[in-house]
């Protein structure tokens, strides 16, 4: 993956981290209000997706040493 | 909060023999220095594993703020405060991006600052300087913040009978103590310990109110009665604030000197990639805790002003010992926690100052010293940034430590020097020069005029002046490479 991808990759998870879609505190779901269990989940999927991505793309520069 | 202290004799000296063991850490650091240069002094000799590394990086990036900060804002705004998890992912998001190249190109340059990757790439003194000023202007205040940060808790903890600028003068020099024995090696080694202490004490504090209250179930209940627009989905303004945040995130708490020097400082590239990794999933063990301390005290106790809600923390731990849920032990282990975190911050932000001071404006101005008298000289520097720090923090009027907030919105505009530099060769370094003027002009003045009462919002349609500044900037780099192109 190019660090370019990266950069994009990287920026459309964080904005959907954003919860825009949630307008009303409509549900509860363990506890929390729906939009911030959004907002946790996202959070953490973005760490994990940044996990994957530091694996992939810096192995590259790990060789090149 | 009244006169009650948080600890008794036996932990206040409990808690002194930890703050003064870190002064024999010191010295070790000093016991394993290899030779006398700027980098073995700075950089630890660009030879950090990967314990170290994670756990230097862990304590510098969540400071005093982190713990006593976010809990506050949690309680102010609610549910809101979430955006903080993102906030700090997102800086971890920017060095999975801009780290493997600048730390290449620190071990090939021996880069000692963030500056001196800025002047390698750029040539242009008047953008080496701006960017050492911005990074040194950022850090004073961190610093300043930080300290006051000590001074309140150290009165906390002992009920007023050591004073305010007593606690900042005596944990002060601790910190200037080691760090000025061992550079980098002590510091990071504190660090090491400090991060421990800080992820122990936050993980332990979760645990114990999730059984003591019920956890979020718990929270919702309360909040549905006594404040139900903090559990309220964020308006429109709110989500473009809550993107701002992560915007400033990215481009600015990943541009922390402190931190950039911790990349330079690294092993190897495995030893960096897996600490980063790691990094990447803190803010949802610490950050996700204290808000969740935070909504916990509001649920608790709400109503509390502004200045009140900033001693949240340290209201539920007062609740839990009053229910007797945890003993003097924990007590002792959140405290030390709270005071790790703002020690760790600080100690990395006084080295960074200090390494700016240096090899940043007097090596430049006056070269032809040697490394052990550059060394010297450094450590000199310290002792003064630390000196004039403690100062301030004491005196200061109210009126200027509002000033002192503005860190964030004038370090983003560093970053196109930093993100465009490593990924575009062609840009020069005067349109980067005139776009970090701009921007930061902009930001300091929208900010400064807020600051001091002015009709002028800090955040413009929502988003922060700062990241408006940034757009200004990069619109400014943009321009001035368009009208320079037809001269070539």
């Amino acid at each position: 993956m190019k660090l370019d991808r990266i950069a994009i990759l990287s920026w459309v998870v964080l904005i959907f981290t954003v919860p825009w879609v949630f307008f009303e505190n409509e549900s509860r779901i363990i506890g929390l209000p729906s939009w911030a269990l959004y907002a946790i989940i996202t959070a953490a999927v973005y760490s994990i997706i940044l996990f994957v991505v530091i694996e992939k793309t810096w192995q590259k520069e790990e060789t090149d040493e | 909060m009244n006169n009650t202290a948080l600890l008794s004799s036996g932990g206040i000296i409990i808690l002194c023999a930890y703050i003064l063991s870190l002064i024999g850490i010191g010295w070790l650091g000093k016991k394993a220095q290899k030779e006398q240069s700027l980098a073995d002094f700075y950089l630890a000799g660009r030879g950090m594993g990967f314990f170290v590394l994670f756990l230097t990086l862990y304590a510098t990036q969540y400071s005093g703020n982190t713990l006593v900060g976010f809990a506050g804002r949690a309680y102010r705004e609610g549910y809101l405060a979430l955006v903080l998890i993102t906030f700090l992912s997102a800086a971890v998001g920017a060095f999975a991006f801009y780290g493997p190249r600048l730390y290449r190109l620190s071990k090939k340059y021996k880069f000692i600052t963030p500056s001196d990757y800025i002047h390698h790439r750029y040539k242009y003194n008047k953008l080496t300087y701006m960017s050492a000023a911005i990074c040194l202007v950022a850090l004073t205040n961190y610093i300043l913040t930080n300290l006051k940060a000590i001074g309140f808790i150290v009165v906390a903890v002992t009920g007023g009978a050591i004073p305010f600028a007593y606690g900042i003068i005596a944990l002060s020099l601790v910190m200037v103590i080691y760090e000025s024995l061992g550079g980098m090696r002590s510091v990071a080694w504190t660090d090491a310990i400090q991060g421990t202490i800080l992820l122990v004490g936050v993980v332990t504090i979760f645990i114990t109110i999730n059984i003591e209250y019920g956890g979020f179930e718990f929270i919702y209940e309360h909040l549905q009665k006594v404040d139900p627009n903090k559990i309220s989905a964020p308006t429109p303004t709110q989500k473009m604030s809550w993107f701002s945040t992560i915007c400033l995130g990215f481009f600015g708490i990943s541009l922390y000197p402190h931190a950039i020097q911790r990349i330079y400082s690294a092993k190897k590239i495995k030893t960096l990639k897996r600490s980063i990794q790691i990094m990447a999933f803190m803010p949802l063990i610490t950050v996700l805790f204290m808000v969740f301390v935070g909504l916990t005290a509001l649920a608790l106790v709400p109503g509390l002003d502004r200045q009140a809600s900033e001693g949240a923390t340290l209201l539920v731990l007062k609740q839990l010992a009053e229910r007797g849920a945890i003993g003097t032990g924990m007590m002792i282990l959140f405290l030390s926690a709270t005071i790790a975190a703002i020690m760790s911050t600080v100690d990395s932000s006084l080295l960074s100052m200090s390494s700016i001071v240096t090899k940043d404006f007097y090596t430049r101005l006056k070269p032809g010293k040697n490394q052990a008298q550059l060394t010297q000289i450094g450590k000199g520097i310290s002792w003064a940034i630390m000196a004039f720090s403690v100062y301030l923090a004491i005196v200061l009027p109210q009126t200027i430590w509002r000033l002192l907030e503005i860190k964030l919105e004038l370090l983003i505009q560093i970053s196109p020097a930093i993100f465009i530099g490593l990924y575009n060769s062609k840009v020069k370094g005067k349109s980067i020069f005139y776009g970090m003027l701009v921007g930061t002009t902009f930001s300091l003045v929208v900010m400064v005029a807020n600051k001091l009462g002015l009709s002028v919002p800090a955040k413009p349609m929502g988003i922060h002046a700062g990241v408006w500044g940034l757009l200004i900037n990069s619109c400014t780099i943009y321009f001035f490479e368009k009208i320079q192109k037809p001269k070539e």
